[in-house]
C-alpha cells in the first residue's frame, strides 16, 4: 500500500514539476454563458501571452491595465509585467479549445499555456498551441520523465500479478 | 584622395551608421527617454499581433522587446550611467548586444561573470592564440591590438561598445577612443584594466553592472576576499617573520621595483622585496647584488620571452627542471639562502598577471609563509577559478604547466 503511495507521488510530482515553470490556465465556467479565465504566471517571468479564442465568443473584460490588453482577430494578447495573475472574461461562447502560448522575455524561454485541473462546460482548455512555438525548456525531461514514470508503473503492476 | 580612399571613406561612413539604434532606447516610443509601463505594454502587444499573422508596421522584433523590458525591469526604464576606471561616466540606452573588446583580462572577467559569447563580435588578435583558454572565441574576427588596431573591422563588427584598458598602455587606448568617438559617437567605449590587484574588484563590479550581472559580479568578488581574507589573517602576526624574495621576471637578472606590480604582489603575499629600494619599477640587477642581499625565497617568472613554456597549453612544460637546475647552477648562487635550503621557484606569468593574480599569490604565500598557509591548497583554488567561473575543463589547470616545484 505505501509502494503504491510513493509511486502516485513520483507520478505526480513528474508531471506536475515541469508544468509549475511555465504558465497555467484555468476556466470558471459561469451559468450564463460566460467563462472567467485565470491565467498564472511564475514569479520572475515578464511574458508575452497569446490566447487563441474559440470563434464566437468575445472577450469583455481583463483584469490588466487597459495598455496592456489587446482583442482582435479572434487572439488575445496580453503584456505581464508584474502581475502575478491575469483573469479575463469571455462571452458568447458556443464550443472549443482556448490555445495559447508565451514568451518570457526576461529569460527567453516560450512554451505553451497549460491547462490546470478539469474542464467545465462547453469552453475547454487545452494545451496545444495556437502559434508556432519552439517547445518549453524542460518538456522533453518532462516527456523523459513521464515515460520512465509509466514504465515504472507497468514494472510495479506486472511485478504484483506475477506469482 | 584617390578614388579607392573614398571609396573605403564611404564604406566606414556607412558601416558606422548602421548601428542608428544604440542610441535610442528600445520601446520609447514618444522619445523622452523615459520607458513607461505603457510603452513597454504596447512594444510587447504590437510584437504579439505581429506574430499572431496581424499588422506588423512599426512592429518591433523579439529582441526589441526584450531589451525593452530589460531597461524597464533593470535599469528602472532610464537610461543606464556607468563610472568606468577613468571615472568617466558613461551612458548606455540599451543592454549591449555587441561588443569588440580589446583587453584579454576584460574579456576572460565577462566570462566569469556569464556573458553570452554571442555578444562579444570581436577580440583582440592575442585572443587567437590562446585555443585552450578562449576555445569559443577562435573563429570571432580579429580586430587587432592596441597597439595596431584595425579601424576598418570595429567599425565594421557594428559594435555598440568598445572595451579598451584604462590605464595600461594609457596612451594607446586614448587614441583609439578618440578615433571611434570621430567615427560614430553611438559607439559606447568603456575603459576597464581588469589587470591591477588593486582595481579588480572594482572592475568586476562595473562589468557586473554594465551586463545587469550584479549577482555574479558578487559571487566573483567573493571568491577573491576569500583568499584576500586568508592572507590578511594568516600575515597578522607580527612574530611570523616575513623572508627576503628576489623576485626575477622572464628577462634574466631583471627584477621589479616599487612602482611595479609585481612588487605589490610579494608583499601581500607577505615578502620582503629585496630590491625594493630601486627606482625603476623594473630593474636590471647586479647578479653581484642578488648574492649579497641573501634572499631567502626566489621566484622566477616564465611562460613568456625565452622562457615560452607551461601555461594552458601545456607546451614543453618538461622544461621547468631544467630551468630551475640553470638558476640553482648560476655563479654565487650555491651562497644564497633560498638555494641552500630548496626555496627557488618557478612561476608561469598567467597566474601573476591580470586576473588570475589570485592564484600565484596563494602560491607565493605558501612558498613565502608554509608554515602559515600549509592549508591553502592554490591548486585547487585554480581549478576552482577554471571550472566555475571559466567553465572550462579543470584538467587545464594542472599545476605542473604553472609552477615547479609542485606542492
Amino acid at each position: 500500500m505505501y509502494q503504491r503511495a510513493l509511486l502516485a507521488a513520483i507520478l505526480l510530482l513528474v508531471l506536475v514539476l515541469p508544468a509549475a515553470a511555465g504558465i497555467t490556465r484555468s476556466v470558471d465556467q459561469g451559468a450564463d454563458g460566460t467563462a472567467t479565465i485565470t491565467l498564472v504566471v511564475p514569479a520572475g517571468a515578464i511574458p508575452g501571452i497569446t490566447e487563441a479564442i474559440p470563434e464566437g465568443a468575445e472577450v469583455t473584460s481583463c483584469s490588466l491595465p487597459a495598455a496592456q490588453w489587446q482583442w482582435s482577430g479572434g487572439f488575445l494578447h496580453l503584456a505581464v509585467l508584474d502581475e502575478p495573475e491575469v483573469s479575463y472574461t469571455l462571452t458568447g461562447i458556443t464550443d472549443g479549445d482556448i490555445t495559447g502560448t508565451w514568451v518570457d522575455f526576461s529569460s527567453g524561454s516560450r512554451g505553451v499555456v497549460t491547462p490546470e485541473g478539469e474542464d467545465h462546460g462547453p469552453v475547454t482548455t487545452a494545451g496545444a498551441p495556437g502559434l508556432p512555438a519552439t517547445p518549453r525548456a524542460g518538456s522533453w525531461p518532462a516527456v523523459a520523465g513521464c515515460i520512465l514514470a509509466a514504465l515504472a508503473s507497468a514494472g510495479y503492476l506486472l511485478g504484483r500479478r506475477s506469482p | 584622395m584617390n578614388r579607392t580612399s573614398v571609396l573605403i571613406l564611404v564604406l566606414l561612413l556607412a558601416i558606422s551608421i548602421q548601428p542608428a539604434l544604440a542610441g535610442t532606447m528600445p520601446g520609447d516610443r514618444d522619445g523622452d527617454s523615459i520607458l513607461t509601463r505603457e510603452e513597454v505594454a504596447g512594444s510587447i502587444l504590437s510584437f504579439l499581433a505581429c506574430s499572431a499573422g496581424g499588422d506588423c508596421t512599426g512592429a518591433p522584433d523579439e529582441r526589441e522587446v526584450t531589451d525593452a523590458v530589460t531597461v524597464y525591469t533593470l535599469w528602472g526604464g532610464v537610461p543606464k550611467q556607468v563610472t568606468d576606471s577613468t571615472g568617466k561616466v558613461r551612458t548606455l540606452t540599451r543592454p549591449l548586444r555587441r561588443v569588440v573588446v580589446m583587453n584579454g583580462e576584460t574579456l576572460e572577467t565577462l566570462r566569469s561573470l556569464g556573458v553570452e559569447p554571442s555578444r562579444i563580435v570581436a577580440v583582440e588578435r592575442y585572443t587567437g592564440q590562446k585555443p585552450e583558454f578562449f576555445p569559443e572565441f577562435q573563429n570571432t574576427p580579429s580586430v587587432g591590438s592596441i597597439w595596431a588596431p584595425d579601424y576598418e573591422r570595429i567599425l565594421s563588427a557594428r559594435p555598440d561598445a568598445v572595451f579598451l584598458y584604462a590605464t595600461v598602455s594609457a596612451k594607446e587606448c586614448d587614441e583609439i577612443e578618440q578615433r571611434i568617438a570621430s567615427a560614430n559617437p553611438d559607439i559606447t567605449v568603456f575603459r576597464i584594466d581588469c589587470y591591477h590587484p588593486e582595481t579588480y574588484l572594482d572592475d568586476v563590479r562595473i562589468l557586473g553592472e554594465i551586463f545587469d550581472r550584479n549577482e555574479e559580479s558578487e559571487q566573483l568578488a567573493g571568491f577573491y576576499r576569500d583568499v584576500l581574507d586568508t592572507l590578511a589573517i594568516g600575515l597578522s602576526d607580527p612574530a611570523e617573520p616575513w623572508p627576503a624574495v628576489y623576485f626575477e621576471t622572464w628577462n634574466d637578472y631583471r627584477s621589479a621595483g616599487p612602482g611595479s606590480g609585481y612588487h605589490d604582489k610579494i608583499v601581500l603575499a607577505g615578502g620582503r622585496n629585496i630590491f625594493a629600494d630601486s627606482v625603476a619599477d623594473y630593474p636590471d640587477v647586479d647578479p653581484e647584488a642578488v648574492i649579497s642581499r641573501q634572499p631567502g625565497v626566489v621566484v622566477k617568472i616564465v611562460g613568456t620571452g625565452q622562457y615560452s613554456f607551461g601555461g594552458y597549453s601545456g607546451t614543453n612544460a618538461s622544461a621547468f627542471g631544467p630551468t630551475r637546475e640553470t638558476l640553482l647552477s648560476r655563479p654565487g648562487w650555491d651562497a644564497i639562502p633560498a638555494v641552500r635550503q630548496g626555496r627557488v621557484y618557478l612561476l608561469h606569468n598567467a597566474l601573476i598577471g591580470g586576473p588570475q593574480y589570485i592564484i600565484g599569490e596563494a602560491y607565493l604565500a605558501g612558498w613565502f609563509h608554509p608554515g602559515v598557509f600549509s592549508d591553502l591548497d592554490p591548486g585547487g583554488l585554480h581549478r576552482m577559478y577554471i571550472s566555475r567561473f571559466q567553465g572550462l575543463d579543470p584538467s587545464i589547470a594542472d599545476p605542473a604547466r604553472f609552477v615547479f616545484p609542485v606542492p
